[in-house]
């Protein structure tokens, strides 16, 4: 076997136990357009906000629903009275099993008039670029309405197959609003330090930098679990958004430090060697991962 | 013969006193001046300095009662219009500007998100339209919220914020934008909220909610919240946001159908219909003395129709142009209608 079929069946294996692990269920719903190429990741940053949805180019403007169901609500942005919004032209379809999607940034116009209901048969509108969209695409979101959240879809959707591995560009300790970049070995001071990890999923469907974010990001020291992230949902509580995880919940601002930096909780770095490692999973399975030698010296 | 006419006389006057009403007066429509918002003439004579504000169309600005227009520019991708300030603002701001009726620059802050102006207060919707935040006069951050669903409606006074989600709840917000109350209307197979609206003094909350049945309530605050005190289920269920409309000293909740204004009273007695054949309700909104103008455009047909109401649905007054887009604004007993790229001032005289 070469080496490429030996990476692809490792990540297939990943991909499966990925699949098995996701509380919902993968290919119950199915892509949106035909040929999809995914530019935008669930819970990435948008300004001050994550991304609770994820986007799609498409060759083929034609969007379908998911899945069959009830058009539960639309927005065509004809009534100036109406609330503003980025979504552009948007429609929303309730499938009758708790699962409701949301088809974002359509072109003008095309969204059928009198659309009630809808089969993934139907056109229920064309790829756009309306709303805060700076080229045309298609926001794609999926919510849990039974608990009240919105789902990450590429656990739903069936699987797109990605070689490219994600980056993992950097880890930062932090201490007084200051950043310290870990080499291989690296010497810190004893107490307490924030970690902060940089890292991207790049896209491979656009000719062009598109850092995306990864799926799941993993912190051990000594072996031993510091803190995890991982983008399975993202849910209202105390009038904040937070991510909804087996690891912690973070909201947007106790997240992220900027577009691709992610501040992963707090270290207690003690006296002595202190074996750090990072791992970084896109969405595909695909596996970043580096492990640091921290030596710390001085009382904590 | 004496006797009958004394009979007459007698029953005439008794009449009079007990069941005559006076007549009611017509109100006679009198353009005062019109603008050409393409080549606005210029009033160097016109010294009023009472600005109104108007948007027609893609184009808004202020004009003074005299007819002199103050300031006037095109709309980037939103606008937010209030009695003597806007933000116009992009598709992508990330700082949002107030500026005065003049133009000039009032308050600026930094914030990813769409303006509204409702009942004088400012609020800032996000992108996601999942979002909520309140600023005040000088752009300073009163409060915000992420509700993790899709705000659908918005209804504002000067104490309360009612907040309709997709997922078929409402909100009520006080002023520090805690959530005084919330309710989720249920008893339809889809859950949904589609319209809101908040009587000026909290007292009075109507929802319009669901599919299969669409339904909307009215309900009235007490001592926990409110409480329902009328329902009535919609035919021709809409998807989108359903427009309603409480005003003061008007007991009567509007609600904007596809080819009717529908009016429900608040207390006792059987809602209606004002029918507006082939037109799709472009605002409701109040007039000095009671009234109501009611704007309609007529797409299929290039019209556009101006209607003074005698609430609930005793059309008093009408108007109809050739064109595709109609704003009207109210001001003291006047109103300043717009109609494609023209600006008039239509005084309401009453006969």
């Amino acid at each position: 076997m070469t080496i490429v079929s030996l990476r692809g069946a490792a990540g297939l294996a990943l991909l499966a136990a990925w699949v098995i692990a996701s509380p919902h269920t993968v290919g119950a719903l199915d892509w949106p357009v035909s040929q999809p190429s995914l530019t935008a990741t669930f819970g990435e940053e948008r300004g001050d906000q994550f991304l609770s949805g994820i986007e799609i180019d498409a060759a083929d403007p034609r969007v379908h629903p998911s899945d069959a169901g009830q058009v539960i609500f639309s927005y065509r942005g004809d009534d100036p009275r109406d609330i503003p919004t980025g979504l552009g032209d948007f429609v929303v379809i309730d499938h009758g099993n708790a699962l409701r999607t949301l088809y974002g940034h359509l072109r003008s116009g095309s969204i059928p008039r009198s659309i009630t209901s809808a089969s993934p048969s139907d056109v229920i509108g064309r790829v756009g670029d309306t709303g805060d969209a700076t080229g045309p695409h298609l926001l794609f979101e999926v919510f849990d309405r039974t608990n009240h959240e919105s789902l990450n879809p590429l656990k739903a959707l069936p699987p797109l197959a990605g070689a490219a591995s994600p980056v993992l560009a950097g880890v930062f300790l932090e201490r007084d609003k200051q950043l310290f970049e870990l080499a291989a070995q690296s010497p810190a001071s004893a107490g307490r330090a924030a970690i902060v990890v940089a890292a991207y999923d790049p896209s491979e469907y656009v000719d062009y930098f598109d850092p995306m974010a990864p799926y799941r990001i993993e912190v051990t020291l000594n072996g031993k679990p510091v803190s995890s992230v991982t983008f399975d949902a993202l849910k209202a509580e105390g009038g904040k958004l937070r991510v909804v995880s087996s690891g912690s919940t973070p909201t947007f601002d106790e997240l992220y430090a900027s577009a691709t930096r992610y501040r992963m909780g707090d270290l207690e770095l003690q006296p002595g060697e202190q074996a750090l490692d990072v791992k970084v999973s896109d969405y595909a399975g695909n596996v970043a991962e580096r492990s640091y030698l921290i030596t710390v010296e001085g009382a904590p | 013969m004496k006797r009958i006419l004394g009979i007459a006389l007698l029953l005439s006057i008794v009449y009079l006193l007990l069941f005559a009403t006076p007549l009611q007066l017509e109100p006679v429509l009198k353009p005062t001046w019109a603008q050409n918002l393409a080549n606005p003439v210029q009033r160097a004579q016109d010294d009023t300095t009472e600005r109104v504000p108007f948007r027609v169309g893609n184009v808004f600005g202020f004009v003074t009662t005299g007819g002199a227009v103050r300031y006037l520019n095109t709309v980037q991708f939103g606008l937010a219009l209030d009695r003597d300030r806007f933000i116009n603002f992009s598709s992508v701001s990330t700082n949002l500007v107030v500026k005065d009726a003049d133009g000039r620059i009032v308050a600026s802050f930094a914030e990813h998100g769409y303006p509204m102006f409702l009942s004088g207060r400012l609020f800032v919707v996000s992108p996601s339209r999942t979002a909520l935040s309140e600023r005040d006069a000088d752009g300073n951050l009163v409060w915000s919220r992420e509700f993790g669903s899709i705000v659908t409606c918005l209804s504002a006074t000067n104490d309360l914020l009612a907040v309709g989600l997709l997922d078929g709840t409402v909100a009520v917000l006080d002023r520090s934008g805690n959530v005084a109350w919330s309710y989720t209307p249920g008893g339809s197979r889809l859950a949904a909220v589609y319209g809101c609206a908040l009587s000026s003094d909290d007292q009075i909350l109507a929802i319009a909610s669901g599919l299969d049945p669409q339904r909307v309530m009215i309900m009235s605050r007490n001592s926990s919240g409110y409480r329902r005190v009328r329902e009535l289920a919609l035919k021709d269920e809409s998807r989108g946001r359903i427009f309603m409309h409480l005003f003061d000293r008007i007991p009567y909740l509007f609600i904007e159908r596809p080819g009717s204004l529908m009016y429900v009273p608040i207390g006792i007695g059987r809602p209606g219909a004002l029918p507006i054949p082939n037109g799709i309700i472009a605002d409701v909104a109040p007039l000095a003395g009671g009234s109501l103008q009611l704007t309609a455009i007529r797409p299929n047909e290039g019209t556009v129709e101006l209607l003074l109401l005698a609430p609930p649905d005793h059309i008093i007054g009408r108007l109809a142009f050739g064109g595709t887009t109609l704003s009207a604004s109210g001001s003291e007993g006047s109103m300043y209608v717009g109609v494609d790229r023209e600006l008039v001032r239509i005084d309401v005289l009453e006969r």
